[in-house]
């Protein structure tokens, strides 16, 4: 196979054409469900001609869901091409660091406690997850800490590997005292459901993603210095210690408003850096968007799948994702050892 | 005039206390070696001298300056480290990874200037990688690798370059390439070279000034005909070395040696 060179100017259109193929998964998203509107038809309601059915199919139910799988896909991306880079590991993501399953047992607790209580939980559940998360990373931190020495990646992950399973254990404890709507409610989020496509979550979730990424992408240098390992960047200059700790509170934040709203997307996190990386190399000043623009469409196209077959019952988004992905990553694995 | 001076220097992990009040001076334009058995700091005193470390106690100046006082970014323009067997990431180009040599004299989102291309040509060419610089470093063997990374270390375009072994697995003719790379280096850019090296012989034939530790103390420091002599080398690495003068370069060469005691010298690695 022949090598292809990750030029900036190659890596730019790939980019474009990526945005293409959102914004083309996502008027097929809107055309897709049990009522089907016409591409004609989507763009007359999107222009406000629509019929008042039209308008609700489209405002009320799905665009907020398209818009809700754009940003959790970009938040689980960056997230994920931020922790793979920091630790130098392409295992690392929201998922196999138990970031997730941090953020996600909090998201439980509030479930049990108040979730019937009707608090409104639009910033709550969100803030709550990046609570957890964090304390998740926290907690994967201290364990791992060994004074004097540079941390491991591969005790990091064996770490979040090792916690994860002690949040499902609490999980699994805590769901005992659910009922049975509850019970639900918890399982699907765990597949990865996409629950929260209402507009009153989209308003705090899409500034919450696009700032962080942002933030990020104005970061990518710092990723790229730091990406070469903790002594090379410090010997060009950059504050290690600061800049790790910035961008890693940053990739939970991302990581845990989509976990949040979203579901447990345990694979998108780990694949779409690799995805991206194929794409256009390592600079993370292409790698970053292509990353969160190759989330946001894995996610896209998983959700248009789901509602399409249509297997009587609902299924999660994330079930689909993980079908699809599993393949791909079995690739990637092999692929690695040849 | 020195380009680093540390002042009582106290390095130590955790409680063990690896260099304890350590005063030694690297020569401005000159190429010193540090030699020492394994453990002995050899390395922990150059990620201090480099703030790779965070000292206990005590002072390091570079050119005059108290390290601690100078932002990081300015102390990259004027000293760079390469670290043991650094990696590059996969699919990164030789002049992408030699671009990032420029990244503390860049603001912003660091667009690369005409002067920035300038300087790292140069860099690819001093190091004779210019026919290279589309390749993928992790395409390259292990001797042009790490003529890229001294070539990021040249873009960044410092009076100092301190190296961590880096000859470290490299066959004899590479390990003469990257050293006669830096050799030439000093002589015809003036830079000054730091580093730890392994082979006594070698680092007998490239440096202009040595510096024997154990235990985290200096032994001895000066020319190499002053600290590549049997009783350095005894007190430093408990061997018994026979040195000779190498007649084509006048510089001593052990030319072969016996263990002192049952035991070599040195700590646990560290």
């Amino acid at each position: 196979m022949k090598k292809k060179r990750f030029t900036y100017g190659r890596g730019i259109t790939i980019l474009i054409l990526m945005a293409l193929i959102m914004v083309l998964a996502a008027i097929i998203s809107i055309n897709t469900g049990k009522m089907s509107l016409s591409v004609s038809e989507v763009f007359r309601v999107l222009l406000g001609e629509g019929t008042d059915k039209q308008n609700l199919i489209v405002f009320e139910f799905r665009l907020p869901r398209i818009i809700l799988a754009i940003l959790v896909g970009f938040g689980m991306g960056a997230s994920g091409c931020i922790m793979q880079s920091l630790l130098r590991n392409d295992m690392a993501s929201p998922g196999t660091l138990g970031i997730s399953s941090g953020s996600g047992l909090f998201v439980l607790i509030f479930v049990v406690m108040f979730a019937s209580k009707g608090v409104s939980s639009a910033f709550v559940l969100p803030l709550l997850a990046f609570v957890g998360g964090l304390t998740a990373a926290g907690l994967i931190f201290i364990l791992s800490y060994r004074r004097g020495r540079d941390i491991s990646p591969t005790g990091l992950i064996l770490t979040g590997v090792a916690l994860s399973s002690g949040y499902s254990a609490l999980t699994t404890l805590l769901t005992l005292k659910l009922d049975q709507n509850q019970m639900d409610f918890i399982q699907r989020w765990g597949a990865g459901s996409l629950w929260g496509d209402d507009w009153k979550y989209l308003a705090v979730l899409a500034p919450w993603t696009l700032i962080l990424i942002l933030y990020v992408i104005y970061k990518s240098r710092i990723i790229n210095t730091l990406h070469l390992g903790n002594e090379t960047a410090s010997g060009l200059g950059v504050a290690v210690k600061p800049e790790f700790i910035g961008l890693s509170i940053a990739a939970v934040a991302l990581a845990s408003g989509g976990v949040a709203l979203g579901g447990n997307f345990f694979f998108v996190g780990m694949i779409t850096p690799h995805m991206a990386r194929k794409l256009v190399g390592p600079n993370h000043k292409l790698l970053m968007p292509a990353s969160c623009l190759s989330g946001a469409i894995l996610i896209l196209v998983a959700d248009t799948i789901t509602r399409t077959i249509s297997l009587g019952t609902d299924v999660p988004t994330g079930i689909v994702i993980t079908v699809l992905s599993t393949p791909y990553f079995l690739y990637l694995l092999g692929k690695s050892n040849g | 005039m020195n380009s680093i001076t540390t002042e009582d220097l106290d390095i130590a992990y955790e409680d063990a206390m690896i260099v304890k009040s350590l005063d030694i001076n690297i020569p401005k334009g000159k190429v010193t070696t540090i030699i020492g058995p394994n453990g002995c700091g050899k390395s922990t005193v150059l990620k201090a001298v480099g703030r790779i470390l965070k000292p206990k106690n005590g002072m390091v100046y570079l050119n005059g300056d108290d390290i601690r006082k100078l932002p990081t970014k300015e102390i990259a323009k004027k000293m760079a480290i390469l670290p043991q067997t650094p990696t590059a990431p996969s699919g990164l180009t030789v002049s992408e990874l030699v671009a990032y040599g420029r990244f503390p004299h860049q603001k912003g989102f660091g667009k690369l200037t005409p002067e920035d291309k300038k300087i790292i040509q140069w860099a690819l060419s001093v190091t004779k990688l210019t026919e290279f610089e589309n390749r993928e470093v992790d395409t390259l063997s292990g001797g042009q690798r790490q003529r890229v990374w001294i070539s990021m270390a040249l873009a960044q375009q410092t009076d100092l370059i301190l190296l961590d072994e880096p000859t470290t697995y490299l066959d004899l003719a590479h390990q003469l390439e990257v050293l006669e790379l830096l050799y030439d280096l000093n002589r015809r850019q003036g830079c000054t070279i730091a580093m730890v090296l392994h082979d006594l012989n070698l680092a007998a034939r490239f440096s202009d000034y040595m510096i024997a530790i154990r235990s985290g103390k200096v032994i001895k420091h000066g020319a190499p005909e002053e600290v590549m002599v049997p009783e350095v080398l005894k007190e430093a690495f408990s061997i018994d070395a026979q040195i000779v003068l190498e007649p084509k370069t006048g510089r001593p060469v052990c030319l072969t040696y016996d263990l002192l005691s049952a035991e070599p010298a040195g700590e646990k690695e560290v």
